[in-house]
Formats: C-alpha cells, structure tokens, sequence
C-alpha cells in the first residue's frame, strides 16, 4: 500500500513540475509576442507593409512548391498507380543484368568442325551450351588468356544419360539405354559426342590374361549388340581385335 | 476500518531499490535545469525531426538512394512498346532431361537448393492400373529416374508418361500482382510480371496467390538486382535476355526444340506461326487468368 502511495506521490510532483515547465514556457512565449508586438508598432506603416508582403512571398512560394514537389513525388514513384516511374526503372534493372549464356551460333564462329559434325548427325539442333554449359564468358575473353578455360569441363556421362538413360515418359524415337546393362564406362570412349556415332567397338576394360573363353561370360545375348550388327561369336579369336583396348578401328 | 490518523502522511517508507532513484528527489532537479534542458531537447528534437525527414525522404524517393552505393546498371536499348512476348511448351516433345533447369539456375543464380526453382519438370505418369501420378525429383534439375517417383507409383508399371515443363506463366490477369499489398510486383508494358526486390515485403501473399505455384520466398539472395534474401522471386522469361533479342537460357539450351520462344507481334516469326497453325492452349484455362505460357501435346490433351 505504501509503495503506491509513493508511486502516486511521485507522480503527482511530475505532474505539477511538468504544469510549472508548462506555465513559464507560456510566460514567454506571450513575453516575446508582446515584445514583438512592441516592436512592430514602433515600425512605419509601409516597412509593415513591405515587410509583410515579402514574409508573405517567402513563405507562401516555398510552401507552394513543397506541395507541388510532394505531391508530384509521390504520383511519380506511387507504389500503386500504373503510371509510376518504379515499375519502368525497376524493368531497366532487370534488363541490366548480365547474361551467362552465349547466344546461338556464337561458339561456331570459332569451333566450325564441331559445329558442323553436330550440324550433320543426330545431335542436329542441340546447341552447344546443352552439353557445354554457359559459355559467355568463354566466348568473350581474349584468346590466350586464363579466362578462355576458366570454368571449362568436358561433359561426363551425366549429361549423356540425362536424355539418353531409359526413363518412362521418354519418346521411343529417342535412343535409350539402361545404363546399368549397357557397354557403361565412359560414353565418350566410344561415342563422339557431336555426331553421337559410336566410332569404335567398346573396348574391354578387364585384364585379358588368364581368363576363360570370352564366350563364357559373354554368350551371344550377353552383350547384346547394338543396332543388330554384331555376329553371334563363337570364337574367342574373332573378339579381341576389334575388343581389346586401343584396338578398335577409328571413326566408323 | 482504520480510524483517521492524526499524523500528516507518511513519506514513502519504502526504500527504493539500489540503483534507481525516486521520483520524487528528481522532480525538483528538472524544474531547476529545466532552462538548459529545455534548450538541449530543442536541439535533440530537431536533429531527430531531420534526420527522420530525410530518412522519410530517401525511402520516399528510392532513386536517390542507390546513385551512391552502387554504380548506375547498363541500361541495354529496349523499347518493349508493341512486344508480344509469347511462350510455347511442347510437351509432346520434352524428354525429361532437365538442362532447363540447370540452366535456369546458373543463369539466374537462382539458390543452390533444388525446391526453389523458377523452372522446373513435372513427369505426369498412368500405370497400368490407370492411376494417374505426377512427380518431379527435386524440379528435375537431374532428370529423371526411369519410373516415376511420385508416393505410392513404386513397383508399378508406367503405361503412359509425358513430361511438362512448368515456369511463370505471366498471366494477361495476373492473381500475385492483384494481391500485392505494396504492388512490389508489377506488368511491364511488354507483359512481364517482375518483382520489385526493394519495395517487396516479403509477406507471400503473392507466392499463395499464384495458382500455377511459380513463385518462392527466395531463401538467399537470388541474382536480383540488389540481391536481397527473402522477398518473393520467379521467373522472369530471362528479362535481360529476352531485352537484348536473345532467347530466355532454358529455350537456349532445350536439346529437343521443346520450349518456343519469341515475339508474336511478327506474324512472320515462328512463335507467331506455331500458334496460329499449331494452336497451343494454356494449362488450367478455368483458373481464369489468362496465362501467357501455351502448351501443346499432351499436357493440354490430358489435362
């Protein structure tokens, strides 16, 4: 109880400091309006005039033009009206920005045998950031430079199966593989990548010594042959020419 | 009932805490340096009044604000008066292989986490029983799995599948930027729907708004124009792309001709002639909004 009463006290002495601030803030304001109004008696009839006027002038004009600056400001740069100014620079941000893609047809003006091998096979009409990746920057840097293969990488087989791993959904037209089931170590060992022709036989990645006839692994249906060319074998001697590693002939 | 005492009012008996002073022995030091005070909070006022009048000012007039921090953009020669930007999705032709998506990504520095997409694929699968499932791994980003991953397709067999890459549709009337309580989103002239990153608040009113799900609360900062985290992003059709009279990244890179691009407005252009002759419809067209995207094949046969 008696720490309200205290609180209350407390309270009740601001309040009246506050009121006694109060009252002599007043005191002067009305001291200095006399004192002004002193002032101004003592001053001629036409300076009272000239001087109002100009007051007038001053103040008015600014006033005016910070209504008109305010207003025309704000209808400007309004979030909500269409005919704002923030959607027009925010656009041109936007546009600003930089690009990471090359645009089609910049990459042939230097690599012209790619360009035209892929121009020729299946892979026609694959532009050659799909596999390659953003090539801006590649494209503009001067030749010579580190840029020119800053960030460079050939593809791997992850961009290969990305259309040509058997998935529902994908068109039959489409070549499709089981990854797991086909001839899978690196697709570009066998395949080039711009005319997607297989250029050689795939090549045996075991040791090839002390092994038993080829034909006990592999039986006619064990690799199955691609495109229906490969012969039943029956012969381990008909298989390692053209199996065995570094053996295969070039581009078929 | 205590009887009326005798003895004036007591003074506070109760010791103030350590520290804190009472009230009452200040009141008197404000009257006395009530002059100086005065003058002081005077000046403190003013200081405050400006600096908040030009705090008030610079967020009222945003163009003052970014001509000291950042060096004024490229500003490329568009003029999107008379464009008819048009987008067509042939999902007939679409295989699933997701190089859009990654495109899109490293075009737009578009967050490493493969939720946030501004594309991405759906694979619609019926199995054999005639359910219909629909999944996309992580957008697609790495293709697809040879059966669909939806819950509940597993060990079925998948009759019939077509895949149906989804982005911004940019709508004639656009849901998110009626719902935009700051209109941080806007229409170009050209009917690109854009996102002030500035003036977003990042609420998502816009993100449950949009009934094609284009839009995401970036989590970090995209490659927005002043890459701020947190406010509402989508996709752009490649805004500063489309504005130099290149193709949007992911029409770029498509390897089976599924994503269409270009302006309408030139009834020579092939954008313009697949629409006339092909007649590509928009998805949903009950949700009312008239969206910008077109799609042949299946994914407007089926849907």
């Amino acid at each position: 109880m008696s720490r309200l009463d205290a609180i209350r006290r407390a309270a009740l002495e601001l309040l009246s400091s506050a009121r006694r601030i109060a009252g002599r803030l007043w005191c002067a304001a009305a001291r200095l309006w006399e004192a002004a109004a002193r002032f101004w008696d003592t001053v001629r009839p036409t300076t009272r005039r000239g001087a109002a006027l100009g007051l007038a002038t001053i103040v008015g004009g600014a006033s005016l033009l910070a209504v008109v600056f305010f207003v025309g400001a704000t209808v400007a740069w309004s979030p909500y009206l269409e005919s704002s100014v923030h959607p027009d620079t925010n656009a041109r941000t936007w546009a600003a920005l930089e690009p990471t893609y090359a645009r089609d047809g910049t990459c042939a003006t230097c690599h012209a045998i790619e360009a035209g091998k892929a121009a020729t096979a299946s892979h026609a009409g694959i532009t050659c950031q799909s596999c390659h990746g953003a090539l801006l920057d590649h494209s503009l840097a001067s030749p010579g430079t580190a840029e020119v293969t800053a960030g460079l990488a050939v593809p791997t087989n992850e961009v290969c199966v990305r259309c040509h791993a058997s998935a529902a959904g994908r068109p039959e037209s489409l070549r499709q593989v089981e990854p797991a089931r086909h001839y899978i170590s690196e697709c570009l060992q066998c395949h080039d990548p711009h005319t997607g022709i297989s250029r050689r036989p795939p090549v045996v990645l075991h040791t090839l010594e002390n092994l038993p006839p080829c034909t006990t692994c592999h039986g006619p249906e064990g690799f199955k042959a691609r495109n229906q060319r490969h012969p039943a074998i029956e012969n381990d001697a008909l298989c390692l020419p053209c199996h065995a590693a570094g053996r295969g002939p070039e581009d078929r | 009932m205590a009887a009326p005492s005798a003895t004036p009012p007591a003074t506070p008996s109760v010791t103030p805490p350590a520290g804190l002073v009472p009230l009452t022995e200040i009141a008197p030091a404000i009257a006395a340096i009530s002059v100086s005070r005065r003058r002081f909070l005077g000046f403190g006022l003013a200081i405050i009044g400006g600096l908040s009048g030009a705090a008030g000012l610079s967020r009222l007039f945003p163009v003052f604000e970014d001509t000291e921090s950042a060096p004024p953009p490229i500003i490329p020669a568009y003029d999107p008066v008379g464009k008819a930007w048009t987008f067509v999705v042939d999902s007939s032709a679409c295989i699933g292989c997701g190089l859009c998506v990654v495109a899109c990504k490293e075009e737009n520095d578009v967050t490493e986490d493969a939720r946030f997409a501004r594309t991405w694929v759906e694979r619609h699968a019926v199995t054999t029983d005639g359910t219909r499932y629909v999944d996309s791994p992580d957008g697609g980003i790495d293709g697809f799995p040879a059966t669909s991953t939806a819950p509940g397709a597993e060990g079925k067999t998948v009759a019939e599948a077509f895949f149906e890459p989804r982005l911004c549709m940019q709508c004639e009337d656009s849901p998110c930027t009626a719902v935009c309580p700051v209109s941080a989103t806007y229409k170009t002239e050209d009917g690109i729907i854009l996102v002030d990153p500035r003036r977003c608040i990042g609420c998502g009113y816009c993100v449950v708004a949009c009934p094609y799900g284009a839009r995401y609360i970036a989590p970090a900062a995209d490659r927005s124009p002043n890459d701020t985290p947190g406010v509402a992003d989508k996709c752009t059709w490649c805004y500063h792309r489309i504005s130099r009279g290149d193709l949007p990244a992911c029409v770029e890179v498509c390897p089976v001709g599924a994503r269409k691009f270009g302006d309408a407005s030139d009834p020579k252009s092939e954008i313009a002639t697949i629409v006339r002759e092909r007649a590509p419809k928009p998805l949903h067209p009950e949700f009312g909004t008239r969206p910008r995207v077109l799609y042949l094949g299946p994914a407007v046969e089926e849907a």
